[in-house]
């Protein structure tokens, strides 16, 4: 019988959704708003394997006929993306209580 | 060849187009951006395409499971150099300067890597060039 996989998510992932929850932003606007948490070189690998385990969405923002460039992509957070954060976030407050706490 | 020119040319020869839609493209387009606006040095802007680029290759390399045949495809060239070069040394390696040594490890990995990197990556599929800058 096949054990049903949990998904994981790390500190980085945990806090480029909790930036998405409001709106989508663009990769570079994550960085500057994560006060040096996030990279740039690094911050798309993360984005893309988000992307992978479905926790955000991603699409290329509209341009203007005639830009000049590459297109920039968009991100926002996915329903799954957001309940499992918040799973995630429910149990690391669990665990960071100490045992004289968790009785009450 | 411009920098977004050669990061594209590279991305279609080693990297799948997911990765370089997902990772390397946003990174470009960041590069391009920076450039318009004059916001960052030139060299970090690079600096942060070219980590872009590493991840990608190494999330191509994970997430493809391929690391494993990688490793082997190196092992086995690896394993027939070394056991060459030991034959041609009867009286074994200690009598060998340290500088001889060191060339004969590096050529162990030159054999073995080089050809594994070569054969390991196929043809990716030819995307359009952005526009050149």
């Amino acid at each position: 019988m096949g054990e049903t996989r949990l998904p994981s998510m790390s500190a980085t992932e945990s806090l480029i959704l909790d930036m998405l929850r409001r709106r989508e932003r663009y990769g570079l606007e994550l960085v500057d708003s994560s006060h040096g948490k996030l990279k740039r070189g690094s911050v798309y690998v993360t984005l893309a394997r988000m992307e992978s385990k479905g926790f955000v969405e991603s699409r290329q923002e509209e341009r203007a006929p005639g830009a000049i460039g590459l297109p920039r992509r968009l991100y926002r957070a996915t329903e799954y993306g957001l309940k499992v954060h918040d799973a995630y976030q429910l149990l690391r407050e669990a665990l960071a209580l100490r045992p004289a706490e968790a009785q009450g | 060849m411009t920098f977004v020119a050669t990061i594209t040319a590279l991305s279609t020869r080693f990297l799948t187009e997911r990765s370089f839609d997902l990772i390397v493209a946003p990174a470009l387009a960041d590069f391009e951006l920076d450039a318009a606006a004059g916001l960052r040095s030139v060299a970090m802007a690079r600096c942060s395409v070219l980590v872009a680029f590493v991840g990608a290759i190494w999330e191509d390399a994970v997430r493809g499971g391929d690391l494993a045949t990688f490793a082997g495809l190196v092992c086995i060239p690896a394993c027939y150099y070394t056991f060459f070069f030991l034959l041609g040394l009867p009286e074994g390696m200690n009598r060998l300067s340290s500088t001889i040594v060191a060339g004969l490890v590096l050529a162990v990995i030159t054999l073995s890597l080089a050809p594994a990197i070569v054969c390991f990556w196929p043809d990716r599929d030819t995307r359009n060039t952005p526009t050149e800058r």
